[in-house]
């Protein structure tokens, strides 16, 4: 976005996802009241943080668009991580077990999207439900530890995944060093492909359009059921690549890892300016909805103030976001009202 | 301890003084002054037991000279993950030593392994790692507190009777080894009849459902013990509120001031006492010492201790 652009598609504040305001707010603040936030070495750890909660709220978003909603994704997450891990302590190659996982987790998200759309059940109950299931299965394949496996060739890609694309050295201190770990690059290309399907395919607008209005989007020839099963299903192999960045960041996979993130991915979305409601949002806001409330929680723990806190901060991040939401479509909506005067 | 502090401050106010007038040349091995950055990773901020390491972090940090000290933890409590993005950010704040009580052992070595790479010291008190360069563990042997407890639960009933066991968090390795302890110190015991063996979380609320459910499904109940106080207190909660409280004996593990209350009214027969603070206490020494050139082992053991009725006069403090 630019404000050099022609007066006809001038630069738009509300057309920017809600989180912006609040992303660059809290990125303000940070630089200026935490030391070493501002350097080479936090923002990068910053980065790979941020990496699982930005696919999990994109996939969210994704499904709060069309008025739908995904809480199995943590679970679904710690199940196909689970899977992983036991394909490759039993020996299969890294690339099966991981074939294997992301198939499972779509298959979750094909279930999942059958019973929203076949059985009518709200997305929520049905969702909630085979969120239980997910953590069951997580329980009982895990015997409810965490597995791990001996490293061997072929688990040699999960140990290059482990490692940086770029790491440069900027000075002696460890917040001097730049580094771009594959994690990071995963994420970017799958967020990236996630978001040419929305932009330029039918994807998008049929979602928006399902999103505001399943019925009338029906009646003008979209196939509302498949599409929606379709966007069920690609956040079910979303969480289960979350599910595969978990393992390779703990080097080993617990069955609870995934607790509690749907949520935060929920909030995530939300301060993305995603409406729960449908039809409305953005998948770059969630993805900055997500870095907003990681860069509070790290610049919290580097202030060294007490974790308790974070939840009142990014309540508050939340409301203040929402709050200068506003403010900018007010702001929009008297520009061009004075616009159609003078044009008039 | 702060004995030795004052002397050696003396002493090095001495030296600085004599120094100024030129009689002794300044030369100093480690740089005494310098000050230290030590950062507390601990598995939970909500835990009242993870409070009172905490608190003995914060006495200790104002012994040690020139250390500074921060308490972090997960938000969810429990969460590995959670904990390895704060050993990421206490490397790029570029602190001298990691305290961290890993919420998994396996899950944690990654972060350690980063620690280790960027050269800080890392120890863990309470949990061990089972990877990464260590520098030294504090705590005790949680098989050890499940054997102890087991064994006190089987004596109070005189080695009989039906017993009941709360476990934590599934996955969790704490968790496992203290009931595998409880477990191995029933085998010893043919007439103690084991009827279940759940999870409740290291949670209250947790406790107390699993405890009316267990209240519903049998009839007899001798014993019931515990991996940890919180669930124990929802378990006797649910007990009291169907007026079966005195027909059984409730065994748990940590001490705090509503655990104290509990074995005061005879809710609680007994709990074990790990001395968290102590192990905290004992692994900042072993940075510092570390830090300074000393040489420090790489195991600590604490003791258990059994702490009954009598006892609670001891545990109270201010």
């Amino acid at each position: 976005m630019s404000t050099h652009r022609a007066s006809s598609r001038r630069f738009r504040l509300a057309r920017l996802p809600n989180s912006i305001f609040a992303f660059l707010l809290v990125f303000m603040v940070a630089s200026l009241w935490v030391p070493r936030f501002f350097t080479p070495g936090n923002l990068s750890s910053l980065l790979l943080q941020s990496s699982i909660m930005i696919i999990l709220s994109v996939a969210m978003a994704l499904v709060i668009i069309a008025g739908g909603i995904d809480l199995s994704m943590g679970s679904v997450l710690s199940m196909c991580g689970v899977i992983m891990a036991l394909c490759m302590r039993n020996g299969l190659h890294a690339l099966v077990a991981i074939g294997i996982g992301l198939a499972i987790g779509a298959l979750f998200g094909l279930l999942n999207g059958l019973i929203v759309t076949r059985l009518r059940v709200p997305p929520f109950i049905a969702t909630f439900g085979s969120m239980g299931i997910a953590q069951s299965l997580a329980n009982t394949l895990s015997g409810r530890r965490t597995i791990y496996w001996e490293s061997g060739s072929h688990s040699s890609l999960v140990d290059l995944l482990k490692g940086d694309v770029v790491h440069i050295q900027l000075g002696p201190e460890s917040s001097m060093v730049f580094y771009i770990p594959f994690l990071v690059v995963l994420t970017a290309v799958v967020v990236g492909g996630v978001i040419f399907l929305f932009r330029r395919t039918v994807l998008g607008a049929y979602v928006h359009a399902i999103g505001e209005n399943e019925e009338v989007a029906r009646l003008s020839g979209i196939a509302t059921r498949s599409w929606t099963t379709l966007l069920y299903v690609i956040s079910g192999a979303l969480a289960g690549f979350a599910g595969l960045l978990m393992l390779i960041r703990t080097n080993s996979m617990q069955p609870t890892s995934g607790d509690w993130l749907e949520f935060v991915a929920v909030v995530a979305a939300v301060l993305g300016g995603n409406a729960l409601e449908g039809g409305k949002g953005s998948l770059v806001g969630a993805i900055f909805g997500a870095l907003t409330l990681y860069m509070v929680r790290n610049a919290l723990a580097l202030k060294g103030i007490d974790t308790s806190v974070t939840m009142v901060v990014i309540g508050a991040v939340l409301v203040i976001g929402m709050f200068l939401n506003a403010l900018a479509t007010r702001h929009e909506k008297k520009l061009s009202a004075r616009a159609e005067t003078e044009n008039a | 301890m702060k004995r030795h502090h004052t002397l050696a401050s003396f002493a090095l106010s001495l030296l600085v003084a004599a120094a100024g007038v030129g009689l002794v040349a300044p030369a100093q091995a480690a740089s005494p002054n310098k000050p230290l950055k030590f950062v507390f990773i601990v598995k939970s901020m909500q835990f009242p037991f993870f409070l009172n390491m905490i608190e003995g972090a914060e006495a200790t940090a104002k012994i040690l000279p020139n250390v500074t000290l921060k308490s972090v933890g997960p938000e969810t409590p429990y969460s590995v993950e959670e904990q390895i993005q704060l050993v990421e950010q206490a490397i790029t704040d570029g602190v001298d030593a990691i305290l961290i009580a890993p919420a998994d052992s396996k899950a944690i070595v990654p972060a350690i392994e980063k620690a280790n790479k960027a050269g800080i010291l890392v120890a863990t008190p309470n949990t061990k790692a089972y990877g990464g360069k260590v520098l030294t563990w504090t705590g005790v042997d949680n098989y050890k507190v499940g054997l102890d407890l087991g064994t006190a639960l089987a004596e109070s009933i005189k080695g009989k009777g039906n017993v009941l066991l709360i476990e934590g968090t599934p996955g969790n390795s704490t968790s496992e080894e203290r009931v595998h302890g409880y477990k191995e110190a029933f085998k010893k015991y043919p007439d103690i009849k084991l009827l279940d063996s759940q999870p409740a979380n290291f949670n209250r609320e947790k406790g107390m459902v699993l405890m009316e459910n267990w209240l519903q499904k049998f009839k007899k109940i001798d014993a019931v013990g515990s991996i940890n106080k919180d669930m124990t207190m929802g378990a006797v909660e649910a007990a009291k509120q169907v007026g079966r409280d005195k027909e059984m004996v409730h065994i748990t593990f940590d001490v705090d001031n509503d655990g104290l209350d509990a074995l005061e009214k005879g809710d609680i027969l007994l709990t074990g006492d790990q001395n968290e603070r102590s192990q905290i206490a004992l692994a900042m020494t072993a940075c510092y010492l570390a830090l300074n050139g000393y040489k420090v082992p790489s195991e600590q053991y604490l003791p258990l201790t059994l702490v009954y009725k009598k006892d609670v006069p001891k545990y109270r403090h201010k």
